[in-house]
């Protein structure tokens, strides 16, 4: 279990997290969703008791990761945002040295891992494109089997076979009892595997939203272009956030079938479901006034 | 003291443990090659050529006619000197510093090991390898000297011309890991402990040129590598060693507090 109490960590440069409070509860997979900047992986610094605390506290089962680093760093996988190695060595140097600094025995899970990711050990990290290095580092993460899995911005560089791949395996560690904290600013990945999420901006909690809950009441982002400009759709009962020219952009939430009747009267050429940006999430949220 | 760090340590570090130890290693075993007690008189005849300044500069002022002199002068004004004080620049600011600018810090601090016991063993690696450096140098000399002019080696003085000249490194490596540590920008770090190394190196040169720049050695700690002085023996050999040792631990506890209470942003 993770406990984050009122915590800020503030930069020399007045940025930082501000009285940020969340609580994960073992067994369970928990989202961390902000734009670039947001406060995500300061917070998850602070978590693993890289930065001092200016206020508040942080247990990760019952244990403070600044005092106990290491009961704590043995139940922790971690997977930095920013991946950077030790160049000269090829990837199975790399885990051979994590593997002996952790007195590991068992490396069946290491091979499985290597396997499941497709990833070939044996390159010098030097030559490794973006999305080797990042499997290098996931199977680093989870290789020895850690009971709380911290993952900052895991699927980044990785080909969407992959982050399928990568999000199965998160599915299956969680029903092996792991408790796991993803970051990430792709609102759908959280959505698919997250429990519950918090959407922190600015170095704020915004919300905690409970993905197990209200899964019917998610707005949905659509994309509507008519033959030509007709703004009697701006009549219709959905939200309507943005126009260009002949397109319209609008949520709809649990009224699909009455949105459609609505939209018949009208020449639409092309609809389609639109991928939510975080700036969309934020919007669905707070409206226009909070995306500033 | 983590083994499995410093067996990766040497790993990482392997080629400028060995190139330094190779480089000082190919003047001790020339300087002692070169010896020989009947043309030492050739040798003098031979520097008076020189411009004076230039080997005073050196540590090149009266070689003597006896061996440990001889060797003390060709090695300990100006090699044993600036051969370490590089190499200490150079792992000084790869054991954390490098890693901290890099990122790859983070590796090391997420694995079960207090910060303590990680910045430990980058220190210890560093003064072993620091003492590795300088000794093996030692040894062969000794042997050699043994061997090719038996019983002419002062051992005692030799030994503590050595140790003062370990103490003297022993303590700018502590200053210049300290700077590593505290610096969160590793080029910084290794600009500022070049600029004071290399600066007090030039200093000590400078010092020796003529009375004028005399003062110029109390700026430098390179000047209590005062060949002359601890040839001759006495006690003020052992109280530079002593004072070197504390102030070199003083820096080594300075990092290990500092490693152990900062954040770590990578």
């Amino acid at each position: 279990m993770i406990r984050v109490h009122q915590l800020t960590q503030m930069y020399p440069s007045k940025k930082g997290i501000f009285d940020v409070s969340f609580t994960i509860e073992a067994g369970e997979i928990f989202g961390f969703l902000g734009p670039n900047g947001s406060g995500k992986t300061t917070t998850i610094r602070g978590l693993l008791g890289q930065m001092n605390l200016t206020e508040g506290s942080i247990l990760i089962n019952g244990l403070d990761p600044r005092k106990d680093v290491v009961e704590v760093n043995q139940q922790v996988g971690y997977l930095p945002g920013e991946i950077h190695f030790f160049n000269r060595f090829t990837g199975k140097q790399f885990l051979d040295f994590l593997s002996q600094m952790r007195q590991m025995k068992d490396m069946t899970k290491r091979e499985t891992l290597l396997q499941y990711f497709e990833l070939d050990e044996t390159v010098p990290i030097k030559k490794m494109s973006k999305g080797m290095k990042q499997k290098l580092a996931l199977v680093a993460a989870f290789m020895h089997d850690p009971q709380i899995l911290i993952l900052d911005e895991p699927t980044s560089g990785l080909d969407p076979l992959m982050q399928n791949r990568f999000l199965s395996l998160v599915i299956e560690e969680k029903a092996r009892g792991k408790t796991i904290l993803m970051s990430s600013h792709i609102f759908e990945e959280i959505e698919k595997v997250c429990d519950r999420a918090l959407l922190i901006k600015e170095g704020r909690v915004m919300t905690i939203e409970d993905f197990t809950k209200k899964k019917t009441a998610v707005e949905e982002l659509y994309t509507v272009t008519l033959d030509k400009e007709n703004d009697n759709i701006l009549k219709g009962s959905f939200k309507i956030i943005k126009k260009t020219a002949t397109q319209y952009e609008l949520f709809i939430k649990d009224n699909l079938k009455e949105a459609l009747g609505f939209l018949s009267q009208f020449d639409v050429v092309k609809i389609e479901n639109k991928r939510q940006s975080i700036e969309d999430i934020f919007m669905m949220y707070y409206g226009d006034e909070k995306n500033d | 003291m983590i083994k499995t760090l410093f067996v990766f340590n040497l790993k990482e570090n392997k080629g400028i443990i060995i190139g330094f130890t190779l480089i000082i290693l190919l003047y001790s075993t020339i300087s002692i090659g070169m010896y020989d007690p009947s043309s030492s008189e050739a040798l003098e005849a031979m520097l008076q050529m020189v411009p004076e300044a230039l080997l005073k500069m050196l540590g090149f002022t009266s070689f003597g006619t006896e061996i440990t002199s001889y060797v003390a002068h060709y090695l300990y004004g100006f090699i044993m000197v600036l051969f370490p004080a590089i190499f200490i620049i150079i792992l000084g600011n790869r054991l954390i510093g490098k890693y901290q600018s890099q990122g790859s810090l983070v590796y090391l601090i997420t694995m079960p090991y207090s910060r303590k016991k990680i910045v430990v063993t980058q220190l210890v690696f560093l003064i072993t390898t620091l003492f590795f450096v300088l000794f093996i140098n030692v040894a062969v000399m000794m042997i050699m000297a043994s061997v090719m002019f038996p019983k002419t080696l002062q051992i005692g003085p030799f030994l503590m011309l050595n140790f003062v000249t370990f103490g003297v490194h022993f303590m700018l490596a502590g200053l210049t890991f300290f700077l590593s540590i505290w610096m969160a920008d590793s080029s910084q770090a290794t600009g500022l402990s070049s600029l004071l190394l290399i600066g007090f190196f030039i200093i000590k040169m400078l010092s020796e040129i003529n009375e004028a720049t005399h003062f110029l050695k109390y700026l430098s700690p390179y000047s209590l590598i005062h060949i002359s002085h601890l040839l001759a023996g006495g006690i003020h050999g052992l109280l530079e060693l002593i004072l070197t040792l504390i102030v070199g631990v003083a820096f080594f506890i300075g990092s290990i507090v500092l490693f152990d209470k900062k954040s770590i942003i990578v």
